[in-house]
């Protein structure tokens, strides 16, 4: 008997009990339909987290100055600045995990073009921010080093900047003030979007060469020619972190000639530890509403056990029939088994479109990402279908070791 | 030739709570092929049991079963069951129909388990509902056929397989006089093509047009004879309203 063949049996017993195979199914659509939803939300808040980490930039490391103790009174981070240009370079150079390290000030910055102007964050920065931060520049072009080291009067504008300084214009190679200097405009950095956990929009923000911006912009009232705000140390992998914090802690000691016992004067954080995290307790969370979610499938699966169950002894004479006309036990197996894993499958597929509905209606409501994997929609559809092999195979064993005289005789 | 079926001191014993019932006490018996016997008896005579060992539905206690000549004691489960579609076809007295299935569907069944590609299954099911007269019935559920018309689908099953042992058990018990002379008169033209079929039956009218009756009593054979004269011409099918031939290739 052709397995097909064995199918189309399957179909029609499942036909002809519509009401009850649909009720049967039920336990296994809810069931499907709710690891479905739970693993929808679940990976779309996941997704979201790791696309803010991913627009922050990912395994980077943030190196502050240190908050200074002065009589007692301990002032905030940054307060006095120790960090060097010179720190940058022996990080970059010494600790291998380290990617780069990109020495960078930062602050405020009045920014006017024609009778356009606008306060945004100014950066000062060298080559390597950009790979810091996974940033891209949409049009035009990156600062070169020769720019860098002669201080040069040009300037990366963020979209958000690009769009109020030249509404609905390119501004490729036109000039914009900034402190009163000139600046010419090389490129447009790609949109990173709003950051929830940043609080404030990346791109609004214009960058400009590390040495141009102590020199012309935000190094008027500075302490030294080669003292920055911040470093951004990029490492090589998630793992790095920690080994990478140790050493660049040992190497900064080290330089600030920072004797046994002296508190460090610098701060080395990692700006986006707590979202990783988050990351990492949804990805838990995930799992567990899941597994959860997946008992369901488990209490279906034996209720599809149960009505496999009646339905082989409903049916005793039918099977006493088919061993009068010749069945053999693999034949019965097989169509009680077939019978039983279509009603999952059947149940699966209906559950995994229920799923999707109930995920996407609970996003639209909530306003939470969803993101239903194609992976999970396989997977839930295959193991309903192992759900139904599992629950299936005592009913159809019991059914193909009826003995015939019995079956044909059963009232 | 050895004969289609020879029984040697079969016995059988059933158990039925705490005691054994013995349903067989020593049955031997020799069928030839092409012959029709009727087996009479009352009721816990051991017919229904003679019948259900000679199917292979059913082993014995002990003694020996040889068809056509080849010891299906032996035989597993599963080659029993090749067996018995191949070479045994099944009258029943409730018809035995799915009735989830067509008529077609369901004569198609045996060559199904036999494994014969569905085209021809098609063609030979309905080509067998045509000769009992059901042609323009094929897709018709059970449920919407009378008693007689479902016997017919169930001789129409027979006929598809075309096995060599027929065995019928009180094929007209359910049926009206009628209706049942027509029946045995396909049974009757299976015989003149060469089956061999064994009938249960109380029915003394019924028993009296197979050529050989067998009495059964308390688990043993208490008669064994051969009725010279043949059976009863008003009998024929042919001669009742709405009787059909059954013509059976050789």
């Amino acid at each position: 008997m052709s397995p097909l063949e064995t199918l189309r049996i399957a179909f029609r017993a499942i036909r002809a009990n519509l009401l009850r195979s649909a009720l049967t199914m039920l336990g296994i659509i809810i069931g499907v339909a709710a690891v479905i939803t739970m693993v929808a939300l679940g990976t779309g808040a996941q997704r979201q987290v790791a696309e803010q980490i991913r627009s922050l930039g990912s395994n980077l490391l943030l190196i502050q100055p240190g908050s200074p103790n002065q009589g007692g009174a301990r002032l905030g981070t940054g307060a006095r600045p120790t960090l060097t240009e010179e720190d940058a370079a022996a990080i970059a150079r010494e600790v291998p995990e380290v990617v780069v390290a990109v020495p960078t000030m930062s602050g405020a910055g009045h920014i006017v073009q024609g009778n356009l102007n606008w306060s945004t964050l100014v950066g000062g920065i060298t080559p390597g921010y950009l790979t810091a931060r996974d940033w891209r520049v949409e049009t035009g072009r990156e600062f070169t080093l020769e720019e860098v080291e002669t201080a040069a009067k040009v300037v990366l504008l963020g979209r958000t900047v690009a769009d109020i300084l030249f509404p609905g214009d390119d501004p490729l190679g036109r000039q914009v003030r900034l402190a009163n200097t000139p600046f010419t405009v090389i490129g447009v950095l790609a949109s990173k979007g709003q950051v929830a956990a940043a609080g404030r929009d990346q791109d609004d923000t214009v960058l400009i060469p590390l040495s141009t911006a102590k020199l012309r912009v935000l190094g008027a009232n500075r302490l030294s020619r080669t003292l920055v705000d911040f470093l951004l140390v990029k490492v090589t992998t998630d793992e790095a972190i920690g080994p990478a914090q140790q050493q660049i802690r040992q190497l900064l000691r080290q330089r600030h000639r920072l004797a046994e016992g002296v508190e460090d004067d610098f701060r080395i954080g990692e700006p986006f530890a707590a979202m990783e995290a988050r990351a990492a307790s949804t990805r838990s969370l995930t799992y567990l509403l899941a597994a959860i979610a997946s008992v369901s499938l488990v209490v279906g699966g034996i209720s599809i056990m149960n009505i496999m169950l009646v339905s082989v002894t409903e049916r005793t004479r039918e099977i006493g029939l088919r061993q009068a006309l010749g069945a053999r036990r693999r034949n019965l197996l097989n169509q009680f088994l077939v019978e039983a894993t279509t009603l999952c499958v059947l149940g699966g597929v209906v559950g995994v479109l229920v799923g999707i509905a109930a995920a996407f209606g609970i996003g639209a409501m909530a306003g939470w990402p969803i993101w239903v994997s194609p992976a999970s929609v396989i997977l839930a559809v295959v193991f309903s279908g192992a759900i139904g092999v599992f629950f299936g195979f005592y009913p159809a064993h019991k059914a193909s070791r009826l003995d015939p005289i019995q079956a044909l005789r059963f009232e | 030739m050895p004969p289609l079926i020879r029984l040697l001191d079969i016995h059988k014993e059933h158990p039925l709570g705490q005691r054994k019932v013995h349903a067989l006490r020593g049955v031997s018996l020799e069928i030839r092929e092409g012959e029709f016997v009727a087996v009479m008896g009352p009721s816990g005579s051991g017919k229904s049991t003679l019948m259900n060992l000679l199917g292979l539905m059913d082993r014995p206690s002990s003694g020996r079963y040889l068809l056509a000549g080849q010891d299906v004691q032996q035989l597993d489960h599963d080659r029993r069951a090749t067996l018995r579609g191949r070479e045994i076809g099944f009258i029943f007295q409730a018809f035995n129909l799915l009735g989830r299935s067509t008529a077609v569907e369901n004569v198609e069944l045996a060559l199904t388990y036999a494994g014969h590609p569905r085209k021809e299954r098609r063609r030979r099911a309905a080509e067998a509902l045509q000769r009992v007269g059901l042609g323009d019935r094929q897709d018709h559920w059970p449920g919407q056929l009378s008693g007689g018309e479902q016997q017919r689908v169930a001789i129409a099953r027979v006929l598809a397989t075309g096995p060599r042992l027929i065995l019928a058990d009180e094929p007209t018990g359910s049926l009206d006089s009628v209706t049942g002379r027509e029946i045995m008169g396909f049974l009757r033209d299976l015989n003149a093509a060469g089956r061999t079929i064994l009938l249960v039956t109380h029915d003394p009218a019924v028993a009296r047009q197979a050529r050989r009756i067998v009495s059964m009593r308390d688990g043993q054979v208490v008669g064994d004879d051969i009725q010279a004269e043949p059976p009863a011409p008003e009998a024929t099918p042919a001669a009742g309203p709405g009787g059909h031939s059954v013509a059976v290739p050789a």
